[in-house]
């Protein structure tokens, strides 16, 4: 009908008739509707996925180009993979959108979610704690025996930074003032001070420990656990059309389910990813209040 | 090149060789470093790529370009790396050198010592960027530059050490080489003794000792040469040879002085080709010698020798043997002939003279046995060819031994001289005269038939008439000849001459002096051995008879004794005279039992007679052969003594040839036999030539002159004066003359007048059979012996 009247043909009963110099402005108008409607419908040419540096670049790129590839290949377009070298440029990264796709860290989601609408796809399955670890031979039993010690840990945005402070709380210290903490880049950054006896502890989550441990073929000792929290997760900006985001939380949780899938996550040293939901991270959101100062 | 010394072209050789070697080597070497440096800089610049690209990938994905800077400093600490950009998915340089920073699109153009290398930087969710390093070739080409460099120094050093090794290895082996060349040298010069004298097992110490045994060997065989060469001269002068060589390549003609001598000329002989050669060969010999040259071309190495006559410098022919060796090579072909010439001029005079003398008679120089066979089948053959007729002719001379004997060898040898120069000149020039040995001579006479034959023997006799002349004596001599015919009496020259020989024989018995071949006579021919036989059988069986021929003394007519003689009944032929058979029965050996036979049927007979009151003495005649029976006298007088018959009524005859044919077993023979009592006469005397002195050595006691002389003393003159003369010479020598064939009145009387003492002859009393002779005195006027006294 809107078509009869950019014609300008009237049948009986139509009640309009647009005069003649609407009509271009209604054809442009409908035009960028169906652009609009187009780009609705199919999402942007190509996307990014950003993943948080929770190990170094070099692994990162190891583990997560796959996926960036995986999806690339389920959505039929380029996704690429982008990271950063510090937690700090990540979560500007985040903060300014600029990821169609991101694997966050629990407190980043619960931060970018409330701010710029990212949504949850899928979460890795096992809960995310930290790990206080030591070497085999070291002396350190407890994490009351990390007084006057160095205890390293990721980037004090880090998850697992904020779990530990918690708990290093909870034990009655004072992370800035009773013992000496060692902020390294990523999280085998940290296991590498320990290793290296920089450090006599590190904080770090247990995935890369079994990374590092792997890898490297060496042995840790865990001095203490924090509380679980759910781990980390895939998100996406909701510029992604709900279609391709429905794809990658489907793909994602597949992975197990193929070759390809499980190649991605042995790589990765990753269990099965579940389905993520946005009330899963209120636990989280009960940290950021204790810590509002990370947030 | 060649002028050069050995040592320089070694050394020039081995620097060459070392410099294309080298050069080429270095080229190898210094291609294979400069792409092995040139891959290594790329291996090295990938690296360097591969070091950054990672990490700019890592900055490209982080957008943490800050983190590149060490990396760019360790990129930059290769002086290789002149420039590096990072550039973004959109192209434009992110990172990297200053000034290109913030370019978008930059074209990254290699210049003339760079080049640049990219890389995309991606993984497997997509692109990135590109990262672009230029790299800078100035180190290459600098450690090109200096690896030549340093490549040429070393090649040059090695090429220098090469050459001055090169220079001493050749100065090392040619000092070594030189000294054997001085050796060399010196050998050439004639020093044998020179020797190089290297030790070493090399190679130049191995020239070094076979030169040494070459100049040991050497000088063995030069000496081996010049002992053979000494000798070869030696041998050469001693043979008295001329050598002669012919190079049939270069055609050169080499002949020895002692050829030239040999020719009458003074060394060199002035032949130069086989042409100069060829025309002094004397013209009948030239065929056979141009028929060995002509041989020279036959394939193969051969001899050859030719005597020939070659002309010499004053025109006369000398004989010369040329022996001659033709050398041919591998394919056959002549190359050379040498030879050796001889003078045999002397030899083959001699040779002549010895033919002469193998052929000739030395003491007549009349054709000997040997040449006058050979002509004789000649002739034979000729006459065969031609149906012609040839004469062969024997003749012996008579009484020839006797001369010999009697007057010694030398005078024989002269008599036969003379002979044999009469005998030439009653022949034609076809004919041949021969002495066959002793006083035999042999005749050939081509083309005469039986009566040219008689002839030729007539004349030939007719001139042995005439006496011989000699310094002292003149001798009278005679001859006999048997004639064979040729092809009647024979058809090969032995059965010719073995014919005539018989046919002489017969003629001895001949009046006429010569007789042509009778087979029937002949000893071998079957006639004559049936006769053999037959007389055998008569000796043995009933055939023989005796005959008795008185003896009567002169003038009393009376029988003193009688001769034997025997006859043969031949069952076919009939009466068969004593001459008939007797010849056959002394050549065959029956005359000894027929001897026998005679002596004792005689006797036999003498006994009968004497049983009738008969004393007959009887006279047996004995022939030449029973003289040369070994006991004669023996056998007489056993037989003697078995019929009983008084030895002195027994007397012996014995003919003057006989006697005179062999003196000293008669003398013997008659010895014994006059020592047994045994009467002994010579019977036929004057026919033989005894001589007086032999005459008075034999035990005679009587002689019985021949026939011949009695028979004609009548009429001739001479006969009655031999006749008168023996009888003188008998009795002066004091035995008794009987004179045989008295055959008329005349006769008896005569010798009546001469004093004959006892005669014989048909005049008187034919001969008659034994029985019979007792009668005899009736009817004539012989008066029968009566006991009577022997004469």
């Amino acid at each position: 009908m809107l078509l009869r009247c950019l014609r300008g043909t009237r049948r009986r009963g139509c009640l309009c008739a647009p005069p003649r110099w609407v009509r271009p402005w209604l054809a442009g108008l409908l035009a960028f509707g169906g652009v609009c409607s187009a780009w609705a419908d199919n999402g942007p040419a190509a996307y990014s996925l950003g993943v948080f540096p929770h190990l170094s670049t070099a692994r990162l790129e190891r583990v997560y180009a796959p996926v960036a590839a995986d999806f690339a290949a389920v959505l039929e377009k380029p996704v690429t993979f982008r990271t950063r070298t510090t937690f700090a440029e990540f979560a500007a990264d985040l903060d300014s959108e600029r990821y169609d796709f991101a694997l966050v860290q629990p407190f980043d989601y619960v931060r970018i979610n409330e701010q710029h609408g990212y949504l949850p796809l899928a979460r890795r399955g096992e809960p995310l704690f930290a790990v206080f670890m030591v070497l085999p031979d070291s002396h350190l039993h407890g994490l009351e025996d990390l007084r006057g010690r160095v205890l390293a840990m990721p980037p004090e945005t880090a998850a697992v930074s904020r779990l530990a402070q918690v708990a290093l709380l909870d034990a009655n210290l004072d992370p800035y003032r009773d013992l000496t903490l060692l902020h390294t880049r990523a999280h085998d950054a940290c296991l590498q001070q320990v290793l290296s006896r920089r450090a006599d502890a590190c904080v770090t989550a247990e995935n890369p420990v079994r990374f590092v441990e792997r890898r490297m073929r060496v042995r840790f000792r865990r001095l203490a656990r924090t509380p679980e929290i759910p781990h980390v997760l895939f998100v996406a900006h909701p510029r992604v059309p709900a279609s391709e985001r429905e794809r990658i939380r489907r793909r994602i949780l597949a992975w197990p389910n193929d070759p390809s899938g499980r190649a991605i996550l042995e790589g990765g040293v990753l269990r099965k990813f579940r389905p993520a939901s946005d009330a899963d991270y209120d636990t989280v959101r009960e940290y950021v209040k204790r810590q509002p100062g990370l947030h | 090149m060649r002028q050069l010394s050995l040592k320089y072209r070694i050394a020039l050789t081995i620097l060459l060789l070392e410099a294309v070697m080298m050069g080429f080597v270095l080229w190898q070497t210094l291609s294979e470093q400069v792409r092995s440096t040139e891959q290594q800089l790329a291996a090295s610049e990938i690296v360097a790529l591969d070091f950054f690209s990672h990490a700019a990938r890592l900055a490209l994905l982080t957008e943490d370009f800050a983190s590149l800077q060490p990396f760019m400093e360790v990129l930059r600490g290769d002086p290789r790396v002149r420039d590096i950009a990072v550039l973004d998915a959109n192209n434009r340089v992110v990172a990297g050198s200053v000034h290109l920073i913030g370019r978008q699109d930059p074209s990254f153009v290699a210049g003339e010592v760079t080049r640049w290398r990219s890389r995309d930087l991606a993984n497997v969710s997509g692109r990135y960027g590109r990262l672009a390093i230029e790299f800078s070739r100035a180190p290459l080409d600098e450690a090109t530059s200096h690896a030549w460099r340093r490549g040429l120094g070393i090649a040059g050093i090695g090429m220098l050490l090469i050459a001055v090794v090169g220079v001493m290895m050749g100065y090392l082996l040619t000092r070594r080489l030189e000294r054997v060349a001085a050796a060399a040298q010196r050998l050439a010069a004639g020093d044998f003794d020179v020797r190089v004298g290297e030790s070493g097992t090399d190679e130049v110490a191995k020239l070094g000792s076979a030169f040494d045994d070459m100049a040991r060997d050497l000088n063995q065989h030069l000496q081996k040469l010049s002992r053979s060469e000494e000798r070869f001269s030696l041998a050469v002068r001693a043979t008295n040879d001329g050598i002669w060589d012919w190079s049939v390549r270069t055609g050169s003609l080499y002949f020895s002085p002692r050829c030239a001598r040999m020719l009458g000329y003074e060394p060199p002989l002035p032949w130069k080709t086989f042409s100069d050669w060829q025309h002094h060969i004397y013209p009948g010999d030239l065929g056979k010698v141009l028929e060995i040259w002509s041989d020279y071309e036959s394939p193969g190495d051969r001899s050859y020798s030719v005597d020939y006559r070659l002309r010499t410098r004053n025109g006369d022919y000398i004989w010369v043997r040329s022996r001659d060796t033709a050398t041919c090579d591998e394919d056959g072909q002549l190359v050379r002939v040498t030879g050796a010439l001889t003078d045999i001029t002397e030899q083959r005079e001699q040779a002549a003279a010895l033919e002469h003398q193998a052929l000739h008679d030395s003491l007549t120089s009349l054709p000997n046995r040997t040449l006058f066979n050979e002509r004789l089948r000649q002739a034979i053959r000729q006459s065969r060819r031609a149906e012609n007729r040839l004469a062969v002719l024997m003749l012996d001379l008579d009484r020839f031994k006797e001369i010999n004997d009697t007057l010694g060898h030398h005078t024989g040898d002269e008599v036969l001289r003379s002979v044999a120069h009469r005998l030439r000149g009653w022949l034609r020039e076809t004919d041949t005269v021969a002495r066959l040995g002793g006083d035999e001579f042999a005749f050939l006479l081509p083309g005469a038939d039986r009566n040219a034959a008689c002839h030729a023997a007539r004349n030939l006799l007719g001139s042995l008439n005439e006496p011989v002349h000699l310094a002292d004596h003149e001798l009278e001599i005679g001859g006999s000849i048997g004639i064979a015919l040729f092809p009647a009496d024979g058809d090969d020259a032995d059965t010719l001459i073995r014919h005539a020989d018989v046919a002489m024989y017969m003629a001895k018995n001949n009046t006429s002096g010569f007789a042509l071949y009778d087979a029937e006579r002949d000893e071998h021919s079957i006639a004559r051995l049936n006769r053999v036989a037959q007389l055998r059988r008569a000796i043995v069986g009933d055939e023989l008879k005796l005959y008795f021929q008185p003896l009567v003394a002169l003038p009393q007519r009376k029988i003193v004794g009688a001769e034997v003689l025997v006859r043969w009944q031949h069952p076919e032929n009939g009466m068969t005279l004593p001459q008939d058979f007797i010849p056959v029965a002394e050549e065959t050996g029956l005359i000894q039992p027929l001897s026998r036979w005679v002596l004792r049927s005689a006797l036999a007979r003498y006994c009968i007679w004497r049983k009738a009151g008969l004393r007959i003495p009887i006279s047996v005649n004995l022939s030449a052969r029973n003289l040369l029976e070994p006991d004669l006298a023996g056998e007489v007088s056993s037989l003697l003594r078995d019929a009983e018959v008084p030895p002195e009524d027994l007397t012996l005859e014995i003919t003057e040839s006989a006697i005179m044919g062999s003196m000293r077993r008669s003398e013997e023979v008659l010895m014994e036999l006059s020592s047994e009592g045994v009467r002994v006469a010579i019977d036929d005397f004057g026919t033989g030539y005894s001589s007086l002195s032999n005459l008075k050595a034999l035990p005679v006691n009587s002689l019985k002159i021949d026939r011949s002389f009695v028979s004609h003393m009548c009429t001739s003159e001479n006969d009655a004066v031999i006749v008168h003369s023996t009888i003188e010479l008998a009795h002066n020598l004091g035995i008794t003359v009987t004179a045989e064939g008295v055959e008329n009145k005349e006769t008896w009387d005569l010798l009546c007048r001469l004093g004959c003492d006892f005669a014989q002859g048909y005049y008187l009393c034919r001969p008659t059979p034994g029985e019979n002779l007792p009668s005899i005195g009736a009817g004539t006027d012989l008066l029968p012996r009566q006991s009577a006294n022997m004469p």
